[in-house]
């Protein structure tokens, strides 16, 4: 089968897809054109690291600076939050002491008003003693 | 040696000053020595050991609000410095040291201390007692001990006591009718 038999279109993709010579100097301008991405990508690159490193220092400068105040400060915080926690504790612990003792006084005073009654009776009719 | 033989007196003077000082506040308050009982209460079917000082009893108040329940009780509180009870019950007869008890009643015979109440019941073998310590007209203690075979209960109270403010306190928390100026129904 010679082209002028086959089909328009497969002579139209055959025409297409036909192998072409690239002009001269491409395989020089494709290596140039990947020289200078990679070129921009390593700029861009120390860039972003030389920008990190400077913002670094200057954190470090700035906690430099800072770092009493800061330890101060969380000094002051932790013995805020642990003079508060035994206050509380402190609190607490007098609370439940303060409610056993009140158990205690009701207990005692009725006991108190029990033998006092027992006294009284025993002293009206001795027989009833105890 | 004179040097060290004085120097040894004075030790033991202030050794004996030391140990005479809390036995002379017990003689000197309403307050009695109470034994300690150690023990008894494994041996008794119930007991109650109560041991309320002054700053035990001033957080009790300070915590109590004027409200209809507490407000009694601060009443009650109010100028009591000490509440000590020891109350023992046993299953057997003479199971607790009787001469404990006779120690703590042998106290109360000693000058201050007035019998308000003394029964000795020979046929049940009960014996009841108040005591008061007054000075002047503040009084400063008060002591109520009944015994029978099978059970002691020692109260001290000390500090002003007063009878009318405890007796408004009858019918709550359990604590009885306190029959003051009642006369029994049986007699």
């Amino acid at each position: 089968m010679n082209d002028r038999d086959r089909p328009p279109l497969e002579q139209r993709l055959r025409k297409a897809l036909r192998p072409v010579e690239p002009p001269a100097g491409f395989a020089q301008s494709v290596m140039t054109a990947l020289a200078r991405a990679r070129a921009a990508a390593a700029s861009a690159s120390t860039r972003a690291t030389r920008g990190a490193e400077e913002r670094r220092s200057m954190g470090t400068a700035w906690l430099a600076t800072r770092r009493p105040w800061l330890a101060a400060a969380a000094s002051l915080v932790l013995a805020v939050v642990l003079v508060g926690a035994g206050l509380w504790g402190s609190h607490r612990a007098q609370e439940l002491r303060a409610r056993d003792a009140r158990a205690q006084v009701l207990e005692a005073l009725r006991i108190s008003s029990q033998t006092l009654n027992a006294a009284l009776h025993a002293s009206v009719d001795p027989r009833r003693s105890g | 040696m004179r040097g060290s033989g004085s120097t040894a007196a004075i030790r033991l003077l202030a050794a004996g000053v030391l140990l005479a000082a809390p036995l002379a506040s017990f003689a000197q308050s309403g307050r009695i020595e109470l034994p300690s009982f150690a023990g008894l209460e494994k041996k008794a079917v119930s007991s109650v050991n109560i041991s309320l000082d002054l700053p035990l009893l001033k957080l009790v108040a300070a915590q109590m609000d004027n409200g209809p329940d507490d407000a009694p009780v601060k009443a009650v509180l109010d100028g009591i410095e000490g509440i000590y009870v020891r109350s023992f019950q046993f299953a057997t007869d003479h199971a607790y040291p009787e001469e404990e008890v006779a120690r703590v009643r042998s106290q109360l015979d000693a000058a201050g201390w007035m019998k308000l109440v003394s029964v000795h019941n020979n046929g049940q073998n009960g014996n009841v007692e108040v005591c008061m310590r007054r000075d002047g007209n503040r009084i400063e203690g008060l002591v109520v001990l009944a015994t029978d075979p099978r059970q002691f209960t020692i109260v001290n109270l000390v500090g002003s006591v007063d009878l009318a403010k405890l007796s408004q306190l009858q019918g709550k928390f359990g604590i009885p009718n306190l029959r003051l100026g009642q006369k029994s129904s049986g007699s």
